[in-house]
């Protein structure tokens, strides 16, 4: 019968329509990207749309401006401390609040995506100040901690996110053939959580990397962060090489969420 | 005999389990004794203490009260990982992970035992399962009834005392059921494992089992051998829910209990009694008959291989469900045909106390 293979006249407008927005959608997430790496090719020397001619020489002057370099090194140095502190205080904390027993669990689970949930600059406000209380100056440590502090959220969510869809049959399973709570966490559910760990890894370190409204607050005087470094680059040299080295963070963070997404698989996380 | 369990010392005797969630009674003073190589099935519908009965045993839940041995072992005071029990879990809870190999050699490698033993041992269970050549798949690789042989191989490795099913059947399509439920069965008995099942199916726990406890709001209704829960259930409760069965109203005096049509039943208590009647224990006569104690009409019919099952409304608003052979003269009534019934043997038939 040729009418079971007819779509409805509606129904076709309305795929048309998700298409569209799908699409609108996609260019206004990737369109500003890529009109910051087209100008960072541009030989004007000053910061127009769209570009006229093509060099690597903003790159090369990237290179060869001390201060950003410096500024990377910072950025990095931060990016890899707050990984490595939301995982330490991530992993944990999403697992006693998806399989703990305990009063407040709820509650804890509520709580922990508060500093997220208050503004940036806030939140580095407050955390600038706290820390003057207890001789805690700006630097690249106070400034770690209160990225981490902003971010953990992400990381707990997503751990807590894949926790929940584990069967608590596989750990059950594994205590009945004779493991020992903590075999069965280094056996079982380790294992199962590493590709939310690798996502969460991926996010918080990309956000230590590029935070700014923390940071600005809260960075050493003389460990400025590339974000930093560029704000200024932006008020003071308004060159491509600002938009070099846009597209220079912009290739990492591809590069991060390529690696994650490949090796271990994002689509994982909907397992 | 009643199904009670007679020989020496049960190998698993359980007594006096409890165990509630809030108001929820989920068992209530549950006692089960189990032999040696024996197997028992847990039958009930969802929420009738079963599963929680198996959790018990298991570790994974805490009873209120009561006691639970596995060969004269106090098992309450064993930690869940020190159990001598090994559980095939309702939808297997294999390691995704893992290999097949690596899934049943997970028992093994936790008890820190040597890796070639644990080659040996893996290899000689996948064996005996047929599962040798998919020992390096991953479980996602693996249909339904080879997933089911994985479960089992893991919880048979490490040699428990006592072998727990979760509904292990219930993921299987119903083709398969039958054959893995034969050769689960087999398995069993050829190692001479101590096995309790747990399923709402009663088809299943018909096939399966030495005895069958039928299980109903928390308590343990019934334990007899299979044959024995469908001729001599010793509720209505039991009657209703295992097999097909029609409850009639009757009442009893000085001993005997009549049915219409004239049929005496020894009934030990006087007053109002239920009867049960099971499908194929009716005649099917002419509605002229004077042998029939009803009149009625056939309302709907079902061929079910070689019999037909009907469903007759008596003039008094009673439903019977009644089962014919197709090859009887009774095997091919229209629906509104009028019949006569009566029922065929007044021994097979059981009296209840009228519940109200």
């Amino acid at each position: 019968m040729s009418g079971a293979k007819k779509i409805a006249l509606t129904d076709r407008i309305g795929v048309a329509a998700i298409y569209a927005i799908g699409l609108l959608s996609l260019a206004l997430l990737v369109a500003p990207s890529l009109i910051v790496v087209a100008i960072s090719f541009d030989t004007r020397s000053y910061v127009s749309f769209p570009p006229v001619g093509f060099t690597f020489d903003w790159y090369a002057k990237l290179f060869a401006t001390p201060e950003l370099i410096q500024a990377m090194w910072v950025s990095l140095k931060v990016g890899l401390i707050v990984t490595g502190m939301c995982l330490a205080l991530g992993v944990p904390t999403a697992i006693a609040c998806v399989r703990g027993r305990f009063k407040g669990r709820q509650a804890l689970s509520v709580f922990v995506l508060f500093p997220h949930m208050v503004p940036g600059i806030v939140l580095g406000i407050a955390i600038l100040f706290a820390g003057a209380t207890i001789n805690a100056r700006p630097s690249i440590g106070l400034q770690s901690l209160a990225v981490a502090c902003f971010i953990l959220a992400v990381m707990i969510r997503i751990v807590m996110a894949r926790l929940m869809r584990l069967d608590v049959a596989l750990e059950e399973a594994s205590a009945n053939l004779g493991a020992t709570r903590f075999q069965t966490f280094r056996h079982v559910v380790l294992p199962l959580l590493m590709p939310a760990i690798w996502a969460g890894a991926a996010f918080t370190f990309i956000e230590g990397f590029d935070n700014i409204s923390v940071a600005i607050f809260t960075h050493g005087h003389r460990d400025r962060p590339l974000p930093v470094e560029l704000m200024s680059l932006v008020q003071n040299d308004n060159t491509p090489m600002v938009a070099a080295v846009s597209a220079a963070q912009i290739a990492l963070s591809v590069v991060i969420l390529g690696v994650v997404s490949s090796t271990l698989g994002l689509e994982k996380l909907n397992d | 005999m009643d199904g009670a369990y007679v020989g020496l010392a049960p190998f698993v005797a359980i007594d006096g389990l409890t165990k509630r969630f809030g108001d929820h009674v989920a068992l209530a003073d549950c006692a089960l004794a189990i032999g040696r190589g024996e197997i028992v099935t847990l039958l009930g519908p969802s929420g009738c203490g079963k599963t929680t009965l198996l959790r018990c045993i298991a570790g994974f839940a805490e009873p209120d009260a009561g006691r639970i041995a596995i060969d004269d072992t106090d098992t309450l005071a064993l930690p869940v990982n020190r159990r001598p029990v090994g559980v095939v879990f309702q939808n297997y809870a294999l390691f995704p992970h893992l290999t097949v190999a690596a899934n049943v050699g997970y028992g093994l490698k936790m008890r820190g035992v040597a890796k070639a033993e644990i080659d040996r041992r893996v290899a000689e269970i996948l064996a005996l399962v047929s599962l040798s050549e998919l020992k390096d798949r991953y479980p996602i690789a693996l249909s339904g009834g080879q997933q089911q042989r994985v479960a089992v191989a893991r919880a048979l490795v490490v040699e428990p005392k006592l072998l727990l099913l979760d509904e292990a059947f219930n993921a299987l399509d119903a083709k398969l059921r039958a054959g893995m439920q034969a050769e689960l069965r087999k398995l069993i008995k050829r190692l001479g494992m101590t096995a309790i099942f747990v399923t709402h199916d009663q088809d299943e726990a018909l096939a399966i089992s030495d005895r069958v406890a039928v299980m109903g709001s928390g308590r343990i209704a019934q334990v007899a051998n299979p044959i024995d829960i469908y001729d001599r259930p010793a509720s209505p409760y039991v009657a209703q829910f295992v097999g097909t069965s029609n409850m009639l109203e009757a009442r009893a005096s000085g001993g005997v209990a009549t049915l219409p049509g004239g049929i005496k039943l020894a009934a030990p208590i006087s007053g109002n009694v239920q009867v049960l009647v099971r499908p194929q224990n009716f005649e099917i006569l002419d509605a002229s008959d004077a042998r029939a104690g009803w009149q009625g009409r056939v309302t709907f019919g079902r061929p079910a291989g070689a019999i037909v099952e009907y469903e007759i409304d008596a003039a008094d608003g009673t439903s019977f469900k009644i089962a014919a052979l197709r090859d009887s003269p009774a095997g091919h009534l229209p629906v509104g045909a009028k019949v006569g019934l009566a029922v065929r043997d007044a021994g097979t038939c059981v009296v209840f106390e009228a519940s109200s």
